[in-house]
Order: structure tokens, then sequence, then C-alpha cells
């Protein structure tokens, strides 16, 4: 299949998509709360109102930094849907594409962070480093997946890991990984980066208009991207079953995430940290499996 | 672990209707004595302004005017605090709150209501008193009086008392 | 009860009313801190205090300190006098923390100064009032029109932590309130309360304009939780003022309500508690079963809050046979429920991390700060007006009242789970055991100059009502006291040391009910528009200039 055009059709893909299951995830968790919820197009409802929204600028925000933060963000998590299908099982493989991929992942935290930080707001503050904290922990339980991966497979290249053998150390690793994937995701109980009640939207706070619009489509986007990921890894390589897996896929594990989610409360920022930390065991685990060949 | 509590929490939502009312796309259950909107039946107030008197916020006012001869009651919604307490002391049922609480309204008139009752006159001078209904009440329901002094204004009444005073006075004396 | 008696007589206090509910105590100058301190000692703690401009009547200016000693079921009401040239009365807060709120705001609107006061700073008026204007003296007329004064706010700057200001608008808060908050890293340091931005002068109001049977219907709109407390509350005061006694019929059914107004009032902060630990299910399910006992309130009162159901005097409405079935019925499924929703939440660890031994207020600060309901319950302070000072049917009724040890928000969550189920079980016990007779004394004599004090068990806490009465259907003073009032000076003691990711769970640990607390709202005299004043008005208007 021609690289570029099945991109181009899963860039658009994501894009349409993205806020669209939100919606779904919305009508879900009203469901489980014996409520009706808003349709399922309320979350494009509200993307695009907020881009015919005014933007009001801090007075002591860093402009260059608080304008471009979100913008960098959202390509940074758009520009790995290059390199990891969604509908079309094609994309711009290269070695070392799994790499960057991690890296433009924490690259688009960073971006969250900068913004908050330029914007002056304390409550920003606090929220930032609560990112900082739990992007760290993110990437070192990442690193275990990728480091797994690359002995697994033998190679730094995704086509290569899609989808993966079935050993016992790649089973321990999809396990591993679904759970990293609800941390990274912002679900609760660990959107203590934007926790409302707490710190009034953390990062977010001073943003308004299109560049909120734009940190919350990167949300959204950064969820599908690592729901295809893992698509990626235990779907056939046959175009037909893929693809019908894929859609398949792509709906029931937002809308089985969205029920866990619905029944958690929050943790706070010292106890997150501390679980992960407990986690890595796993990571370690698995890496230290697949470096036996199991 | 603690699963079981969240398992049974997400089956239990699942497996019961959704609670949502259907409101405003249908009309939602009221129960009978809901405190709504008063409203003021025209036919049987007889104007003895009770009302008025309790209404712990004024929105219900009286004016008399004593030139054309009538009062006017007025009951204004945007004061209301629909504690019913004109229900409670009307004697003859006239003001009622009714199930009605769906009040917005684009213009202003609609949160007034009006009440006109004719004045009766003195029969003595001829100036204003008291809405004629209520005159009319008292002569039938109140307590056993002279039916005169009831069509009297009050100077007209204190200076006919003061004269039977003096005639009786004068008779016992002699 | 002799015991008191004595402490008083030992220490120079004078009784003058003896109440089965109360005794009023003279006390001069000299011996109140002493006095104070000897019954603080004895066991009573600071329920609120009271000024009042009594000129008109004997030229002075008085101050009633309301302690509460519930091992007598006495309050005792502390009277110090002061004349107008030399308006001072010895501060007694440094005998009980608890007396500082209450002079502060005695000085705020009297003009009273207490020597001696650790923190004499203005409490309630806003930041632009003018000095020397005491809007609750006689000769201040209630719509009388104040000008601002510009003032410019004096902005905290800490080297040690970041000054991070929760309010007055802010998402956790539901009504305008300032927690000023030093964090270090997510550590907080230290916390500055300000508040009193919704006072809407409801005391002054009700000397001015008001009947002493309308004040009933104004002091149910001062809390939209726990607006029938008040009223009862109120209503109780004005009774044992004039010494008149309810119909037993209409005792039982205020206790009715007053528990259903309980049962609804805690199953909204359970709901607003999950909200504010991130588990919005559990909100959602609260508020759904909550809703079952506001169709209960609409039923029996007319209405889903403003019951409006009570007067001096008694009740307004009577309830019938298929009222107490259907009112049964809906209260059984409420406490199944509930029972499966905190069985279920108990069980979920993350959410018991964030609120076990978080939040702490140890017994002698609770004591000495004198906060009330569950508050004090969660720091093992065995306190409830409906025990301590029976009032409507509850001296005929039997409950326990639930004492936790934890001095945490874990305490205080159990605490109000608790009287759920306690609610339930009295209102079973009033509709089974509801007398018959009369529900409202039509007629009474209010006699001039009478002191009354009323106090109830809100679901916040003990809940006081003060009242003086005056001639021709007037009142002559007039102090609601909520609960919160007590509550809120503990939350800086609670918030220090602690994550700031708690703040919120810790605030609301309280169950604040801000309206309750304040009484100003300032009208522009040019534009005729309601303002706020505080630390946000003065930023924006710095950002303009």
């Amino acid at each position: 299949m021609n690289a570029i055009i099945a991109v181009i059709v899963n860039v658009i893909f994501a894009l349409l998509y993205a806020p669209l299951i939100d919606g779904v995830e919305r009508k879900i968790k009203a469901r489980v709360q014996r409520r009706k919820g808003p349709p399922i197009q309320q979350t494009w409802y509200d993307i695009l109102k907020l881009f015919k929204k005014e933007e009001i600028m801090p007075k002591d925000a860093t402009k260059s930094i608080f304008v471009s933060a979100p913008f960098m963000a959202f390509l940074s998590v758009l520009i790995s849907y290059l390199f990891v299908p969604t509908i079309l099982p094609g994309a711009l493989y290269f070695y070392g594409d799994i790499i960057v991929v991690v890296y433009l992942l924490a690259f688009s935290s960073i971006a969250f962070f900068l913004g908050a930080f330029s914007s002056g707001n304390p409550y920003a503050q606090v929220g930032a480093n609560r990112e900082m904290s739990l992007a760290v922990m993110e990437e070192i339980l990442l690193a275990f997946i990728v480091g797994s991966l690359a002995v697994l497979n033998r190679s730094l290249m995704l086509n290569k890991m899609f989808p993966l053998e079935i050993k016992v150390s790649s089973i321990i690793l999809l396990a591993f990984y679904l759970v990293v994937m609800y941390i990274a995701s912002a679900r609760v109980p660990f959107d203590i980066a934007e926790a409302e009640p707490e710190i009034a939207e953390g990062p977010f706070i001073e943003y308004s208009g299109k560049y909120l619009a734009m940190y919350k489509y990167t949300i959204f986007l950064k969820r599908i991207l690592l729901t295809s990921l893992f698509l990626n890894f235990v779907l056939p390589e046959n175009v037909l079953w893929r693809t019908i897996g894929y859609i398949i896929g792509v709906v029931i594990i937002p809308v089985v995430l969205a029920m866990i989610e619905a029944h958690m409360g929050r943790m706070r920022i010292d106890q997150a940290v501390r679980f992960m930390k407990r986690l890595s065991v796993i990571g370690i685990f698995a890496w230290v499996i697949s470096l036996f060949g199991w | 672990m603690s699963s079981m509590g969240r398992l049974r929490m997400l089956i239990d939502s699942l497996s019961h209707p959704r609670v949502t009312e259907k409101y405003p796309y249908e009309p939602i259950p009221i129960p009978e004595d809901f405190r709504g909107k008063p409203e003021i039946d025209p036919e049987k107030c007889i104007g003895c302004a009770a009302c008025a008197r309790v209404c712990p916020p004024n929105a219900i006012t009286f004016r008399d005017d004593h030139e054309q001869g009538y009062r006017v009651l007025q009951v204004f919604l945007g004061r209301c605090i629909f504690c019913g307490r004109c229900q409670d002391s009307c004697p003859v049922g006239a003001i009622k709150l009714t199930k009605e609480f769906e009040l917005v309204s684009l213009s202003k008139d609609d949160l007034y209501q009006v009440v006109k009752l004719e004045l009766a006159k003195c029969i003595r001078c001829g100036k204003y008193t008291v809405p004629y209904r209520y005159i009319k009440y008292l002569m039938e329901k109140g307590p056993k009086i002279l039916k005169y002094e009831l069509l009297l204004c009050p100077e007209c009444k204190g200076e006919i008392m003061t004269l039977i005073k003096y005639h009786y006075a004068q008779e016992v004396h002699e | 009860m002799q015991d008191i008696k004595r402490v008083i007589e030992e220490n120079n206090g004078k009784i003058v009313v003896e109440h089965d509910y109360f005794l009023l105590v003279e006390v001069s100058r000299e011996h109140v801190r002493k006095l104070a301190r000897a019954l603080f000692e004895a066991g009573a703690y600071y329920s609120t205090g009271v000024g009042s401009d009594e000129r008109p009547r004997n030229g002075f200016f008085a101050m009633y300190h309301i302690l509460n000693h519930e091992e007598s079921k006495k309050y005792i009401v502390l009277k110090v006098e002061a004349p107008e040239h030399d308006l001072r009365i010895p501060s007694i807060t440094p005998e009980i923390e608890g007396a500082n709120w209450a002079e502060r705001e005695a000085h705020d609107v009297l003009g009273i100064v207490f020597e001696g006061h650790p923190e004499p700073e203005r409490l309630i008026l806003p930041d632009d009032w003018p000095e020397g204007v005491y809007p609750l003296r006689k000769d201040f007329k209630y719509n009388e029109k104040v000008k601002p004064v510009r003032k410019e706010e004096k902005f905290v700057e800490r080297e040690d932590a970041l000054v991070l200001p929760l309010g007055p608008f802010h998402p956790t808060l539901h009504e305008p309130e300032y927690f000023e908050i030093y964090v270090d890293g997510e550590t907080i340091v230290g916390a500055r309360y300000k508040g009193f931005f919704v006072h809407r002068g409801l005391e002054k109001l009700a000397e001015g304009r008001l009947t002493i049977h309308q004040i009933p219907f104004v002091a149910e709109r001062i809390c939209g939780i726990c607006g029938y407390t008040h009223m009862i509350c109120y209503c109780q005061a004005v009774e044992n003022a004039i010494g008149l006694e309810v119909p037993e019929r209409a005792e039982y059914i205020r206790t009715l309500l007053l528990e259903i107004e309980r049962i609804h009032s805690h199953i909204l902060w359970f709901g607003v508690v999950y909200h504010l630990l991130g588990f919005d299910t559990g909100f959602m399910h609260a508020w759904r079963i909550r809703e079952k006992v506001m169709d209960i309130a609409e039923m029996l009162t007319g209405n889903r809050k403003t019951y409006g159901m009570s007067l001096v005097g008694g009740v307004r409405r009577d309830i019938d046979e298929d009222k107490k079935e259907k009112t049964l019925k809906a209260l059984r499924e409420v406490s199944q429920e509930m029972k499966k929703l905190f069985n279920d939440v108990l069980a979920m660890k993350e959410i018991l991390n964030r609120i076990e031994d978080v939040g702490i207020l140890p017994k002698d600060r609770a004591r000495s700060i004198g906060v009330v309901g569950p508050v004090a319950r969660g720091s093992g302070i065995n306190t409830d007006v409906r025990k301590d000072h029976p009032y409507a049917a509850y001296k005929y009724l039997d409950f326990k009242v639930p004492v936790y040890n934890g001095c945490d928000v874990l305490s205080r969550y159990l605490v109000r789970a608790d009287e759920i189920f306690e609610s339930i079980y009295l209102i079973e016990q009033v509709l089974d055991q509801m007398p018959g007779g009369d529900i409202m004394v039509e007629r009474f004599e209010v006699p001039e100059f009478s002191v009354g004090v009323g106090a109830t068990e809100a679901p916040r806490g003990e809940d006081v009502h003060f009242v003086i009465t005056h001639r021709g259907s007037k009142v002559y003073r007039w102090r609601p006291r909520a609960p919160t009032y007590n509550n809120l000076p503990s939350v800086p003691v609670m918030l220090e040391g602690e994550h700031l990711a708690d703040a919120p769970a810790i605030i609301g640990s309280i169950d604040p009910c801000f309206s309750c607390t304040d009484h100003v709202t300032i009208v522009d005299d040019s534009t005729g528009k309601i303002l706020f004043r505080g630390p946000l008005e003065d930023a924006i208007r710095r950002l303009k200039r």
C-alpha cells in the first residue's frame, strides 16, 4: 500500500475520530451514572465553539512561549501519527522510529509544561510541576517497554513489531503497556495535572479560545495514538481482518476505559509517583524475561 | 481487591434505567400541596386585604382610591416567596397557591395580578370607606354588632357613638 | 448544675435570669475575663458572641458572650456592659480562642474596643467601608448609604512560599470565600482566611423593617441547605424569650422536617466530597438518591427546599396517613441505596488514602476554637444540641450520637454517614409516635425586652439564635449564628502541613456553608449595582490602570 496515502487517511481518521470517541465516552460515563448525558457530537461542538471564542492574554505571560506551546503540543502528537498507523496499515517506518514516537510524546508533555509556566499563574505552576512528575515516571515506564520490545524483536523499527509474536514476555508487556497507556491518557485517578477542584484546571487555567481547544484536542489525539499503538501490537497482518479488528478495538477500548475511569477516585501526585515506582518492577521483570527470549 | 464494590456499582447502574427526566419535553408530576403561583379569584375576593398584611415580602399590596371609590389589590410575583401565608389568612379562600411554576415571561406585566373592588359609601357623610363586599361579608359572618356601624366611616361612627354615649349618660343621670 | 452556678458566683457573676435553657449572667468588665476562663475550665465552650446597642434603654453598649455548658445542659450568657464614652471591654480571646471572631465582629458593627485582642482586624465589613461608621448602632438607619473609601489592599508577599489564592472564585468553593494558602512545593505551610463576601446585613434589616412574624421567612433564606433549621431556631429563641409552649404535635412535625433536612444536607455533602476527590460517579449516585428525599420534602411542605412550615408558636401544615406511608417507603429505599454506596466507596483504596489521616484537628484545639457538629464529633468531642439542650421532640426520642476519634477527614465522613441512618431511625419513631392535637398556638403575648436563646443541631453543627424582643411585634436584636462561623477558624489549623491537593477535601470536610456564615451586600449608590469588595476587585482595578 502506498504509505503516503495510508498516512494521509490515517491522520484524517484520527483528527475526525478523536473528539467523537470522547463524546461516546461521555455518553458511557453518563449511562453508568444513570444519566442521559450530552449527545456524542458534543465534544466536537465544544472544540468548534472554543475556536470561535476570544483569546485573553494574561498580563504576566511570556507571550511567545504562551502562544506557541499549544501548537507545539498539538503538532508533536500529530506528527507521531506519521509513524503509527490507525485504520490503514501503512506508515513512514524507519529505523529508530519507536524512539522518535516516545520522544514526541514526551515533547508534548514538555510543551504543556512550558505553556503552563509561561502563563505566570501560580495554579498553572503547581499543575506544571505535577505534569512533569508524571511525565518523568511515564518516560521511565515507557523506556522499559521500548527496551523489552527492542530485545524481543531485535529491531527498533515499528513495522517489525506489528504484530508482536505471542510469547510470555510480550503478553506481560502488553498488559503493562495497557496500564501505562491508561496513566498517560490523563484519566482519573491520574488526571492530577488538570485536577479541576484542586487547582482549577492547572496548566490550562489561563488558556482560552483556540489555544485551549488545541490543548484539549491534543489530549484526545494522544489517547487515540496510544490505543492505536496497542492495537497495532495485537492485530494480524491480513488487511481485512486488521481493519475490522481495528475498528472494533478503537471503539471498545475507550468504552471500557471510560467505564473503569468512572469508578475511580483521583490520586495525589506523591501517591501516583509511588504507584508508578512500584509498577516499574513489572517493567523490569518483563525486560528480564525478554532477555531470556521468553 | 478493591474491584468488587466498583463492579457491583457498575452492574447495578447498567441494570437500572436512566433517571433523567424528560421535562420540558414532557410535563413533570407535581405533588398536591405544591406551593406555586398565587392567584386571587376575583369573584370570591372581599377586599379585606388580610393577605397584604401578612405577606412577608410585601408582594401583595393594596391602594384605596377615595376619589373614584375603589380598592385595588395587587399581587406582584417578582417579590412573592411562595410561602402561602396569604392562602392561610384569607377568610373566604379567594387567594390560593396554584401548581403553576413556569412563571418566566418576557413582559413584566405578566407578573402582576390586579383585583379591583368597589368601595362602599358612608350612609351619613358619603365618604368612601371599605370595599362593599367586605361589609357584606362582615354582616353575614362577622360578630353580632350594630349593622349600622358597618355602614359608617370611622369619623361618623365616632361622632354618633359620642352622641349615643352622651344621650345614654343623660338618661341615666335623669 | 449546682457546680456551674457556684463557679459563676465565685467569679463575680450575677445570675439575673434563670430559664431551663439558659442563664443570663451579668458580670462587670473587671471580672469578665476571669469568669470566662473559669467557665471554660469547667467544660463550657464558646458558642458565639453578640454585641448590642442598648443606649435607648439604659445608655450602655452590651456584649453578650454565649457559652455552651453541655454538662449542665445550659447556655450561659455573660452580659458585659460599657458606656458610650468609655467603650472598652477586656477581650476574652486570650482565654478562649473561640471568642476571636465574635469580638472582631462586635467591634466592626458597634465600635466596641476589646482590649488585649490578639488580632484586632476588620472581619465582616468590606475593606472600603469608612472608619468610625458602625452600622449596627441604633442611630444608623438600615437603608443609609455609605460612601466607599478607597483603600489599597496590602498584598502578602512571602519569601519561603508561593501565595496561592483559593477564592473568591474557585471551582472548589460553592460560594465566594478567600483562603490565602502559602505553598512550598506541594506542602501547605500556612493559610489565612478572609470571608464575609456575601454578608447581607440581615441583622440590621430585622431591627429596622421586619416584624416578629416575618423574620422566620428571612431566617429560612439565610442558607440554601439548612434553611429550616434557622427558621426553627429563631422561632425557638422567641418562644424561649416569651415563655411560649408549642403544642406537642407541632414539636413532632418540626422534628420530622428537621431530620429530613439533615438527611438531604448530608447526602449533598457526600456528593460534593466525592466530586472533590475526583469520583464523579459517586457524586451522581449520591444526588440521585437525594432526589427521593427532596421529593418527600416537596410532598410534605410544598417545596423542595424552603419549607416555610414554621412560625412562632407551631407549624403551619399537618401530615396525614398517606403522606406518612410515602415518606417511610422512600426513606427505606434511601437507606438501602446509601448503605450500598457507602460500602462500595469504603472499599475503594485510592479514596480512603485521600481522606485518612488528612486534615487533623486535635481535640484540645477543637474545644478551644469552639467547633461544632460533625467537625467536633470527628475529633472525639461528644456534643450534640439534640442531646445537650433537647428541643422539639428530641426529648421523647431515642437515638445515638456518633463520635469518632480520628480527628481527620475520614472521621468527619463517618460521623455524617452514621447520622444519616440515625436520622432515618428518628423519623420512623416520629411518624410512629406522633400525638394528636393542635399544631399552632394562635395568640400570644410578647413582653418587651425579653432575652431568648434558641439552639438547634443543624446538619453542620450547633446553630444559635439570640433574640431580644421589642414592643409592637418588632425585635430589638436578632443574631443568627450559623455553625460554619465556628468551624471556619479551624481550617487554617487543619491545612497546615498538608498537601495542597488535600486542601479542597479539608475545606470541604467542615461542610462549609458560607451563606450561613455571612450576613453585607453593598449597593453602589450611583449605579445601583451590587459590588463585591476584596482582593479580587482590587486586583482587577490594578490591572485596568
